[in-house]
């Protein structure tokens, strides 16, 4: 099951030569830092002409689902996964 | 030299993706779906749901009933387009003759490059290894090994998933009697029953059917029927990098229940035209025949028939009234239908053409032009027509015929 957040992050992320997109490592949510354990998948989305690179990501047990607007180079808490 | 060809196929894709982005989703049967909480399909189960006997375009009702905890996830194509790009581009290293087949089959002629991995089998193993290491644990494909396409795909099948198969000469003929002859891509169930009807239900009785009764029966297809009977299929993978020319451009959708009424269709068929012309535009190709085929009821047959405009066009709204005009002619005038299709053929390259002497010709081109652009710059769903709009009258669990975004690999 999806919830919704769409809360703006702090994102601590590598931009690593070669790498097909920005390496996401961590990021502040809700005053409180969430460490990357596994980037799950990239994807791209757009919403009109505003393009963005999703990354389906777990902290742990916890997945969340963020999103890099790349036009403004803003990156967004999309929602956390919970389980069924 | 025998070629050796390779057949990528995806192990359950769309269902595979989703188990790789979310990993509470791993290790349980799951089926995607475009809207989970409607009277759907599910396009595609994962292995765990396949062990319930789920099968992809099983109505949600009949997997549910099969498989009761199933776990209903909503699909979205820009994922499965992300990682079909992700692992052509691991192919694209190995091979450059490479033949995309469909977002999750791809064939690829090895017989230059085999060698220097080793061997085709050792090749197939790289690859899978790399596709491990780029796309996730989670997301596999099962790779067929053979002389041509078509035993490269049946190889394929028979070895998934996560498999790697290979055919060796020396097990043809065994394979050829112990298949049937709907199991290889290109044979329909409707030949696999004419053929059974005299006797031909395995690839070595087709293999031993005269070649004249063959070619009388079936035509060119009969000559094929024979190839495939013997082991063989001299079709080429046709590279990536070719441009094949577009001999017809066209769209169609099976409706929803809510959707069947006549006047409902048009409104789809509308949207179907305009897809087809917009796609034309983007081809910089016109075309003078337009096709309108329809299928009557839920079980009822096809109505099909076409006309040729007096000029070639690239725009939606004079395929839509081409449509009409095909309808009128037509001895069927139903009240409902469930499929609704579209084409345009005849097609000519739009730039050989003179340019609109009429100024109303002019300003819709320009208008086009405009629309183009905005969908281009926005996303399909940026500009609409007006009949489009009334789709907002049909609920929202109604799949909309507009959802789907174009894709080039």
């Amino acid at each position: 099951m999806v919830q919704p957040v769409d809360e703006p992050i702090d994102a601590y992320v590598i931009y690593q030569r070669g790498a097909p997109h920005p390496l996401l490592r961590a990021f502040r949510w809700r005053n409180r830092r969430f460490e990357v354990t596994a980037t799950n998948l990239v994807y791209p989305e757009r919403d009109g002409e505003t393009r963005f690179l999703c990354y389906a990501v777990s902290s742990g047990a916890n997945q969340f689902r963020i999103r890099l607007n790349t036009n403004r180079c803003q990156w967004t808490l999309d929602a956390i996964e919970l389980e069924s | 030299m025998p070629r050796i060809i390779m057949h990528l196929d995806m192990d359950a894709y769309f269902a595979s993706v989703e188990q790789q982005a979310n990993p509470s989703l791993r290790g349980e049967p799951i089926g995607v779906t475009g809207k989970p909480h409607e009277r759907s399909i599910v396009v595609a189960v994962s292995r765990e749901a396949k062990r319930y006997g789920l099968k992809t375009g099983m109505p949600i009702w009949e997997a549910r009933r099969l498989c009761p905890h199933l776990i209903l996830v909503s699909g979205s194509m820009m994922r499965y387009i992300a990682v079909t790009k992700r692992f052509l581009s691991v192919l694209k290293c190995y091979t450059s003759v490479l033949e995309v087949f469909s977002i999750d089959e791809v064939f690829m002629d090895v017989t230059q490059e085999a060698a220097r991995y080793g061997g085709p089998v050792s090749m197939a193993r790289l690859i899978k290894d790399e596709f491990r290491e780029v796309l996730g644990p989670h997301i596999s494909g099962t790779i067929g090994i053979a002389s041509n396409k078509a035993f490269a795909k049946l190889v394929a099948k028979r070895h998934k998933p996560d498999g790697i198969g290979e055919l060796r000469d020396e097990d043809l003929p065994a394979l050829l009697e112990s298949t049937s002859v709907g199991d290889v891509c290109g044979v329909g169930h409707r030949i696999e029953a004419r053929l059974a009807k005299v006797g031909i239900r395995t690839l070595a009785d087709l293999g031993r059917a005269p070649v004249e009764y063959l070619k009388r029966e079936y035509g060119v297809y009969g000559l094929f029927l024979k190839e495939i009977g013997q082991g063989r299929d001299p079709s080429p993978v046709i590279p990536y990098t070719t441009v094949v020319p577009v001999k017809s451009v066209g769209h169609s959708k099976s409706l929803p229940g809510r959707l069947r009424p006549f006047h409902l269709a048009l409104l789809v068929l509308r949207g179907l035209c305009d897809k087809v012309g917009r796609r034309m535009r983007k081809l910089g190709v016109v075309g003078r025949t337009v096709y309108f085929g329809f299928r009557l009821g839920a079980l009822g047959g096809h109505c099909g028939k076409q006309t040729t405009l007096p000029f070639p066009t690239d725009d939606g709204e004079t395929i839509y009234e081409a449509c009409l005009a095909i309808h009128r002619t037509m001895p069927v005038q139903p009240e409902a239908i469930s499929y609704v299709g579209v084409s345009v053929r005849n097609l000519t390259e739009k730039a050989s053409l003179p340019r609109y002497l009429l100024e109303e010709d002019r300003r819709q081109e320009r208008l086009n032009r405009a629309i183009d652009h905005i969908r281009d710059r926005f996303g399909e769903g940026a500009i609409v027509t007006g009949e489009a709009l009334l789709f907002e009258a049909i609920p929202e669990h109604v799949g909309g015929y507009a959802q789907g975004e174009e894709w080039v690999f």
